[in-house]
This record gives C-alpha cells, sequence and structure tokens, in this order.
C-alpha cells in the first residue's frame, strides 16, 4: 500500500469515525439523511444495483462549477480534465470515456459522433440530481455503459410552494464571472422553472512552465543560461450561456406531463499547449457549440400500472476553427470543422407491481434516429478536399425485467435487452441482480450482479473521413460485481454509512485509434481488457452540538485496467499493463462544517499516477505524477426582512500546487471566487 | 467540558483533512546530464499529436548503447509535440530537430545534445534543408510557402511563395541538392516536384507527379526517385515509385503498386545503388531494375514497421518498430543484406533519424 493510500484510508476512517449524538439540520443535510434510507431499503427496482447518489448540496455548491468539478469531488471515477471550460470526461471501473452513458431528464445526452460526454459543458447548477449507475447497474437505464451511467435530472419546483427566486453572481481570479438566475413556481397543478447561467473567463492563469526554458544569450547570440519562463494561459477564454426551461402539469391524481428544454451556446477558446512556441498574434483556436436539447415525458399510474411514454429532440452545432499565421499578415485557416447532430427520441416503458407488491415487471421500447453531418473542410472551394460524411442512423432497444421479493430480506432481478443498431440485432443482453438483508434492523445487506453489455461505435469510429471504418466490431463483455453495504442511525445525532463493491469485467474488441502509413488514424478493434477492483464509500453525518452539524462523504476507487490481449508483435509490453491515462487510485471527500448559518467546505481529491504508454512506461516524457487537489468554501448566510443571501468565498487549489491532469496541458494554481446570492421573499 | 472535546474532535478531523494535500513531484529537469556522445545515430521519437511527448535518442552502433530522453536530460526541458525531421549540419557539428506541433527547429551540440540555438514561431514546420552556413530551408504542412532561415543566427529571413497552391491544403516536403538546384516534393494533396535555385530563391520548373510523392531519394546517375501514395485522403489510387530525370523535369520510370499496398520511407543505400522502403516487409530494389520486387529483403514477423534509415556510414539498416504506437517504439538494426544484429527500445513512434558522424 503506498503512502497515497494510507493518507486515503485515514481519511475515510477519520470520515467513518466521528462518534456521537443529537439533532436534525439544514434542508439539504436532511436529504443526505434521505440517501440513507435509500441504501437500507433497496426499492425494488434497485434491487442489486450498485448506485452513488450525489448529494445536492455538492451539485448546487457554486454556479461556477460543472458536473465534472462535482463527480471528481464526489465519486470515486475518474476525471480527465483539460482545465476550466475544456473537455472532461469521465471514466467508471478503469474503462474509456466513451463506455460511460449519460442522460438529462431520460434522454441519452452522449454525443453519437464521439460517443462520449463532455462534462465541463453540464453546469451543476443545472442539475437537481445525479446517480451514478456502476457497471452493470447501467442496464437498467440502457446498453453501451460497459464502465457504468450517470442519470442527471431536475426536479420542478415542489406543487405549491408559490414563487421563489435565486439570482448567485460571481467575480473570480482570471476575469471570471458566473451570473446564475433561477425563478420558479409551484402551483396546485402547474410548477415551473426557469435558470439561466451565464459564465465567462479569460482564464489568462499564470503558471510556471517546466516543459520549456527560455535562452539567456551573450551578445554574440550564444546561450549563457536557461529557465523555466512564466507564461499566461494562451487561447483559454471561454463564454458559456445556458438557459433551461422546464413545466411540470399535474394534470389528474394519475397523469403528470413534464416538459424540459436546455440550451446552450457557448464559445471556448482552446489554449495551447506547454511545449508550443508559436507567437499568441498568429493563430486562432476557437470552439462554438449551439445545443438544444428537449424532453417531453408523460407519466400515467392506474393502480400497480405506471406506464410512461417520452418524446425527445437533441440539435447541436459545433464549429471548430483553426487559423494560423503562415507568413507575415497572411492567416490561413488550417482547419474549418463543422457538424451537426439531430437525435430524435421516442420511448415507452411500463411497469407493473403485484398485488402483494413482491413482484415487478417491467419492459419499455426505444427508438433514437441520429442524423449526423459533418465536414472537416479545409478552406478551399474544390469539393474533392472536403472530407465528411452525412449518415442517418436508427437505434431500436426492447427491454424487459422481472424483479421478485420471495421474502422481505432477499431481492433478485432479471433483464433482458435487446439493441437492433446498423441493421443487425445484438445477442440477448442478460443481467442478473440480487441483493440481500443480512440484519433484521437492514443495515448491512449484500448485492451481487452478472451481465453482458455491447457498446456499439460511434459515428466518427464508423464514418469519419478520412478513417472512418465501418467494418469495426461492437465492444463487448461479461461484468461481475459483488458487494457489501451497510448504513445505520446511531442516534438522532449521528448516521454512519459505508459500502464496499467488487468487480471484475472482460472487454472484447476494444477500439484504439491508431495511426495509419497513410498519415491519419484510424479506428480498430484491438485489446481485450480486464478491468477489476474495488470501490469504497464511506458517509457520516453528526450534530455535535446545538446549531453544530458535519458532514463527511468520501469515496475511493481501485481501478487495475489491464491489455490482457494478444501481443501485436513480439515486441510489445503492453500486455498485462496498465491502460493509458487510467488511474489505479482514484479518491475524493467533501467535508462540511457548519455552525449556525456559518458553513466551511472543503473538497479533496487524488488520483494515483497515470500513464500515457500502453506499456506503462515511467519516463520524464510519458506519465503523470499523482497529485493531490484541495478546495475550501466558507459561506455565510444572511436572513434580511426582505430576502434571504449568502456570501460565499471559494478558494481552488488551495495549497497552490502545480499539477497536470493531461501531458502538456497547465493547470491553475491557487485561485479564488467571491459568490453573493439572493432569493426575494415574496 | 463534553462539547469542548467533541469541537476538538471536529477541530482534529478538520486538520487531518487539511495536512492531506501533498504534492505532485514535478519530474522534470532534476540533474542535467552532461553528454560526451561520439559517432551514432540520433533518433526522433514523434511521440503522440497533442501529448507533447517527442523525445530524442542516441545509438551510439560501435558500443551498441542507447540513450534516450537526451535532449531533455541534456537540457532540463521536454523536446516538445510531434518530432518531424532531423537534419545534421553539414560539418556534423549540430543536429536540427524540427518539431512540427510545436512550431520550433532545436539546433543542439551533437556531442552533447545541449541547445545551440532555435528558430520560433514556424507554422507547420516539416523538413529543413541546409544550403549554406547562413542561408536554409524549412518546408511546411498546410502551407504554400517554404521558410528560408539563417542557421547561424537562428533567425528567419524570409518566404518562398509556391505558385498556384492554395494554402490550406499546402504542403511541402523533402527536400535534396542536385545540380546546383533544389528539389522539393510536395505531398500532402498535391502532386508536383519543384526545382528551386538557391541563388535567388526562384522556382525555376515543375512537374507534375503521381499524387502526393512523401519520401525522395537521388539515385548514382543523378536522378530522383519519388515514393507517392498514389491518392488523396478519401480517394483511392494506387502508390506509385515514379523516377525522374531532373535535367529535363520528365518522368522516366513508372511503377504501380498492387492495390493494397501502402509504401513509405523510400531510402538508398551509401553507393545510390539501392532502394529500400517499407511496405509492410522492408523491400529492396536497385534502381537498374525494371520492375519492382517480389520477395521482400526483410519479412515482417508481426511488426508494425514505422519507418526506416540506412546508415550513410555503414549501409546498415535501421528499421523502426511503433508496435502499437503508444509504447516505446523498438529499433532493429540490419546489415546491408538483411541480418539482424542489434535491437533497441527508444521513444514513442520513431521516425527521424540523422548520422552525426564528422
Amino acid at each position: 500500500m503506498d503512502r497515497a493510500l494510507k493518507h486515503i484510508v485515514t481519511v475515510i476512517v477519520a470520515g467513518v469515525a466521528i462518534s456521537s449524538p443529537h439533532l436534525a439540520g439544514a434542508r439539504d443535510l436532511e436529504r443526505s439523511l434521505e440517501q440513507v434510507e435509500v441504501k437500507a431499503r433497496r426499492p425494488l427496482r434497485e434491487i442489486g444495483v450498485t448506485l452513488t447518489r450525489i448529494d445536492s448540496a455538492a451539485l448546487h455548491m457554486s454556479p461556477a462549477q460543472s458536473m465534472a468539478d462535482v463527480l471528481a469531488y464526489n465519486s470515486a471515477i475518474f476525471v480527465k480534465s483539460y482545465g476550466r471550460a475544456s473537455l472532461s470526461t469521465v471514466s467508471f471501473r478503469g474503462t474509456s470515456a466513451s463506455h460511460t452513458t449519460v442522460s438529462w431528464n431520460g434522454l441519452p445526452v452522449n454525443s453519437p459522433m464521439l460517443g462520449m460526454t463532455d462534462f465541463s459543458t453540464i453546469p451543476s447548477n443545472f442539475v437537481d440530481r445525479a446517480d451514478l449507475l456502476h457497471g452493470s447497474s447501467s442496464l437498467s437505464e440502457n446498453s453501451g455503459g460497459l464502465g457504468g451511467a450517470i442519470r442527471l435530472s431536475t426536479i420542478a419546483a415542489d406543487s405549491e410552494s408559490g414563487f421563489s427566486a435565486r439570482y448567485t453572481q460571481g467575480v473570480g481570479s482570471y476575469s471570471t464571472f458566473d451570473e446564475y438566475l433561477q425563478l420558479s413556481y409551484g402551483g396546485e397543478k402547474v410548477s415551473t422553472s426557469t435558470r439561466i447561467a451565464v459564465a465567462s473567463s479569460a482564464n489568462d492563469f499564470h503558471f510556471i512552465n517546466r516543459d520549456k526554458k527560455e535562452n539567456v544569450l551573450d551578445p554574440d547570440g550564444q546561450i549563457i543560461s536557461q529557465y523555466n519562463p512564466r507564461e499566461t494561459n494562451r487561447s483559454g477564454a471561454f463564454c458559456d450561456i445556458n438557459a433551461m426551461q422546464e413545466v411540470k402539469v399535474d394534470m389528474s391524481n394519475r397523469d403528470r406531463l413534464t416538459f424540459s428544454a436546455w440550451a446552450t451556446r457557448s464559445r471556448r477558446e482552446l489554449p495551447l499547449l506547454t511545449t508550443d512556441y508559436a507567437s499568441i498574434g498568429a493563430f486562432e483556436n476557437v470552439r462554438h457549440e449551439t445545443t438544444l436539447r428537449a424532453v417531453a415525458t408523460w407519466t400515467h399510474i392506474a393502480g400497480s400500472l405506471r406506464t410512461t411514454a417520452r418524446g425527445g429532440y437533441i440539435y447541436s452545432s459545433l464549429a471548430y476553427d483553426y487559423s494560423r499565421e503562415l507568413s507575415p499578415e497572411v492567416m490561413a485557416q488550417l482547419t474549418r470543422s463543422r457538424s451537426r447532430v439531430q437525435t430524435l427520441l421516442g420511448q415507452v416503458s411500463a411497469e407493473m407491481f403485484s398485488a402483494d407488491r413482491r413482484w415487478l415487471f417491467s419492459g419499455g421500447l426505444t427508438l433514437r434516429q441520429h442524423f449526423v453531418k459533418s465536414s472537416d473542410r479545409t478552406a478551399t472551394d474544390a469539393d474533392m478536399l472536403s472530407t465528411a460524411y452525412n449518415v442517418g442512423q436508427a437505434e431500436l432497444s426492447f427491454d424487459a425485467s422481472v424483479k421478485w421479493q420471495p421474502v422481505s430480506r432477499l431481492g433478485l432481478s432479471v433483464m433482458l435487452r435487446e439493441d437492433l443498431h446498423r441493421d443487425t440485432w445484438s445477442a440477448p443482453i442478460p443481467a442478473f441482480m440480487a441483493d440481500y438483508t443480512m440484519t433484521s434492523d437492514r443495515t448491512l445487506s449484500i448485492h451481487a450482479s452478472v451481465a453482458h453489455n455491447y457498446h456499439y461505435p460511434s459515428l466518427n469510429d464508423l464514418y469519419f473521413m478520412p478513417g472512418g471504418n465501418p467494418s469495426l466490431k461492437s465492444e463487448h463483455g461479461w461484468s461481475y460485481d459483488a458487494g457489501l453495504s451497510w448504513a445505520k442511525t446511531l442516534s438522532s445525532k449521528l448516521t454512519l454509512s459505508a459500502s464496499t463493491t467488487w468487480f471484475d469485467s472482460r472487454i472484447n474488441n476494444w477500439i484504439l485509434w491508431l495511426p495509419t502509413v497513410k498519415g491519419f488514424f484510424s479506428p480498430r478493434n484491438v485489446k481485450t481488457v480486464h478491468a477489476y477492483g474495488l470501490e469504497l464509500n464511506a458517509a457520516a453525518f453528526w450534530l455535535p452540538a446545538p446549531k453544530w452539524q458535519v458532514k463527511v462523504d468520501s469515496h475511493y476507487s481501485w481501478t487495475p485496467s489491464v491489455n490482457v490481449g494478444e501481443p501485436m508483435s513480439p515486441a510489445d509490453r503492453s500486455v498485462g499493463r496498465q491502460l493509458p491515462y487510467i488511474p489505479r487510485n482514484s479518491a475524493s471527500l467533501t467535508a462540511t462544517l457548519g455552525y449556525g448559518p456559518w458553513s466551511l467546505t472543503y473538497q479533496w481529491c487524488h488520483y494515483s499516477r497515470r500513464y500515457t504508454m500502453s506499456s506503462s512506461d515511467i519516463t520524464i516524457s510519458g506519465s503523470l505524477p499523482s497529485y493531490f487537489m484541495s478546495n475550501i468554501a466558507l459561506e455565510r448566510k444572511i436572513e434580511i426582512p426582505v430576502a434571504d443571501m449568502a456570501v460565499k468565498v471559494l478558494i481552488n487549489n488551495m495549497f497552490d500546487e502545480e499539477y497536470l491532469s493531461v501531458l502538456s496541458r497547465p493547470m491553475p494554481g491557487i485561485n479564488f471566487e467571491v459568490f453573493l446570492s439572493i432569493s426575494p421573499r415574496w | 467540558m463534553k462539547l469542548i472535546c467533541r469541537l476538538s474532535a471536529t477541530a482534529m478531523i478538520c486538520a487531518t483533512m487539511l495536512s492531506v494535500p501533498g504534492c505532485m513531484k514535478w519530474e522534470h529537469g532534476e540533474g542535467l546530464h552532461a553528454f560526451d556522445a561520439g559517432d551514432g545515430v540520433l533518433i526522433g521519437c514523434e511521440g503522440n499529436f497533442q501529448y507533447g511527448n517527442a523525445t530524442l535518442s542516441f545509438y551510439d552502433p560501435m558500443t551498441r548503447d542507447v540513450d534516450n530522453e537526451v535532449f531533455l536530460k541534456a537540457n532540463g526541458m521536454k523536446l516538445g509535440d510531434v518530432v518531424q525531421s532531423i537534419t545534421i549540419d553539414p560539418d556534423g557539428s549540430r543536429a536540427w530537430i524540427i518539431v512540427n506541433n510545436s512550431h520550433v527547429a532545436f539546433a543542439i551540440d551533437t556531442r552533447t545534445f545541449l541547445e545551440k540555438g532555435r528558430i520560433t514561431g514556424l507554422p507547420s514546420p516539416r523538413y529543413m534543408h541546409i544550403i549554406s552556413p547562413t542561408k536554409a530551408y524549412i518546408t511546411q504542412l498546410w502551407s504554400n510557402s517554404i521558410i528560408i532561415v539563417n542557421p547561424s543566427n537562428y533567425s528567419t529571413v524570409g518566404y518562398m511563395t509556391v505558385p498556384d497552391m492554395l494554402p490550406a491544403i499546402g504542403s511541402t516536403e523533402r527536400m535534396l541538392s542536385l545540380g546546383g538546384y533544389v528539389y522539393v516534393a510536395c505531398w500532402s494533396y498535391q502532386d508536383r516536384l519543384l526545382r528551386i535555385d538557391p541563388d535567388d530563391d526562384s522556382i525555376t520548373a515543375t512537374l507534375t507527379v503521381a499524387p502526393q510523392p512523401r519520401s525522395m531519394v537521388a539515385d548514382y546517375k543523378g536522378r530522383i526517385w519519388l515514393l507517392c501514395d498514389g491518392a488523396y485522403p478519401g480517394q483511392r489510387g494506387d502508390a506509385r515509385l515514379q523516377c525522374v530525370d531532373p535535367e529535363t523535369m520528365e518522368i522516366v520510370a513508372d511503377y504501380t503498386f498492387r492495390p493494397t499496398a501502402t509504401p513509405s520511407s523510400l531510402c538508398t543505400d551509401p553507393s545510390g545503388r539501392l532502394l529500400y522502403w517499407i511496405d509492410g516487409d522492408v523491400w529492396e530494389m536497385s534502381v537498374d531494375e525494371t520492375s519492382l520486387p517480389v520477395t521482400p529483403l526483410i519479412a515482417s514477423r508481426g511488426t508494425l514497421y514505422f519507418s526506416l534509415y540506412v546508415n550513410p556510414a555503414s549501409g546498415e539498416i535501421y528499421l523502426a518498430d511503433a508496435i502499437d504506437y503508444q509504447q516505446p517504439g523498438i529499433i532493429y538494426r540490419y546489415t546491408p543484406d538483411g541480418q539482424l544484429t542489434d535491437q533497441f527500445y527508444v521513444g514513442v513512434n520513431p521516425s527521424s533519424f540523422g548520422w552525426t558522424g564528422r
């Protein structure tokens, strides 16, 4: 066990070891108690499921954070981030970013072109509930989540809660400005919620460039010494605008209609590498995105039968422009990439409990149709030089499951999915799950599952020009997991919970994009990967004294993800080695200390060394050392006659650590942001 | 008292958490290494695009010792993103390392590997060709211009624009000197061979060849051989090997490869009588032959040959295997008649070579 691991265990034990009694707390803290209850008394539809539910307080900690930040500090899944407002992907259980499926209010939001989701584009304030479904548990949502699934959802205003409003403004380092407005109305039958977020920053932080040296020359032009320059992050500015509208209509006691629409418009510059010697005025490297996601869901409840129909639409337009100065005053547009993606979703599902509520039968049908037009057109009028694809692809999926609780302590679940992808039916995708409550007070339970899963190639994998490979096979494999959960309310003042899950999966036909001798990349099915490991969670909620609250939530995962395929040649040293950019150890912790209107939140995360080579070589140029990251936030709530206000000071990277998440991508040192929130009383 | 104890416990927990930060141990530039290398082969390893993990290795054929990451060890900084080529000064004193996506050309001492100077702000440099101590050309991708530099003071002197070439799909690639002219193959999306007069930097002749001439050598008869991809990206077309008479600027021999062939890395032996290239296996052909060979010189052994180099001093063949493009590649050293004599690991995607013998 290395030093980092010892630190992690110390923190987790410290988090769990809190003891003593007393009292209920604020609304957010009460929600975390609910979370513990869910784990202890597992609903029938969650039999055997390994679920991490992100606390709502973590989701709404600040308008400056994206879901990538929330996941980094509130789970042990690996977040690979190129920096704020830059590509941030996540991977569960040692799998790749495209092996995590993501849905928002039931609408799948993975890019059909890339297969993955950029979590830096999802403001955490636009999510009210985030569930992480680990491994085979993701099959309850859809197929493709070889690592897991993330289920994001929003909650319109509570019924009959009346009007409410909240406005938050943040001002921070590097000319960063965050604005967030939420207007809600909860009526007897109709509830609405409107959210608007605007974030912008020059993002021009300074850093010591350890990858470069500047020369000091003598009068003859000879180098007499060198030093690491202090540089400014170049081409990192961004402006993101997000708006969301939700409407919930309770048409009757049995029928509910919800509608959500979320629009995004962003302009993000792509920062230069730390090894780039270009001059600042000589290039443009920028990405524009316009996206609309809309979903309507109708739910009808008739006795024990619940029927849901859902329709959704996604429009996404992405533009990437890269221009450079070729010679003085001559700029050339080297890349002009455009893509337009439209996705239509139709879904019906039903579930029915038996009269004794020991059986739950469910089934569903999902149809998705993608229309993708992608071009990577150089600035020329010669059509033959345009590389593009324009395809439509339909995906159909059936699922059926039976869940049974023969005795109150035992739950069994069988699920079967069948997918139609590119005119070919997949083999049936089965999943078996079970859990058993070991103690009469339901504090201790075990769960296990076994499942087969498929991940289909993305449209870029198949059709990208040049390099797309239409003959790619789907990635697939069996996965197994088993775990133990414990949760106990020791007194009215102290609740503790902990869980651990072992998992093991083998993924065949792993897809990698590799160079070709013709100078471009092309995807191939090249590897078999054995991903296995352990996940640990521990949480505590403690009210040590009147007005005092302590909450600790910690996560740790050990995720060997090893290439076990055949060597590509006699010299291949990748077999038996950890996959690139998958840390073996990940951990996070969020602790909150509250006293009356004050609260102090500490966030911490750790990733162990990440290799960038398939052979796991530790070379200076080719691996990323482990790092720890710490943030802290101090908040003071202020009540005035006409409004509730709050002032929050957030310090990111509080120990001013120099670190890298991705090779050659600079990250900011210590930085600050101050937020002022106001919620008028109507 | 009980309350104090509880608050103390809380404070201790917070203190524990705050003590955990640690820090990333930055693994750069510690303990610079003083090299004193003899004659040998510099090997440029591209690394992976956008990783910034290009490296430079040095191999001594006499002792069979290999040193990896010599640029970083000597200078305490990274080489950059995608090493494209290595050019050695005519007197062997300096090696020019062209780092394409770092937009820089580093000049290093061939004995100590210490930086002697650099030319920065290069839009998309590919190859450097030294014409005199004060003049060199640097070709570019995605550009219709060739950069003129002064190697003696590491400065950019000017640009030479290729007529009728759209900048965004422009490409100038390999260069060689012959008969007082510099010949330039125009590769990506291009199909031309240029003849340049280095005295006034003017293009004096052009020849249309097969699409995408990627590598170019001269034989003992003073003829130019071009290995062409045969098609532009997204199009179909068979690779071609073409021979050009530089005086008349005419194609005098033209060989078409089988449809599935993807030949690359055209080289000659030191005498200029033999051609070598990679096409799955390693192939050898006399420049006086009239047809492509049917039997390879060195057969693939499940290897992924990425680049090929013939030592101008010994005629030995150095074959780079990129393996899976994500791990340190391996170099196989063969005698001119194809006998394996050594093998060693270098950096990721080894693709360029330079002989430092003086």
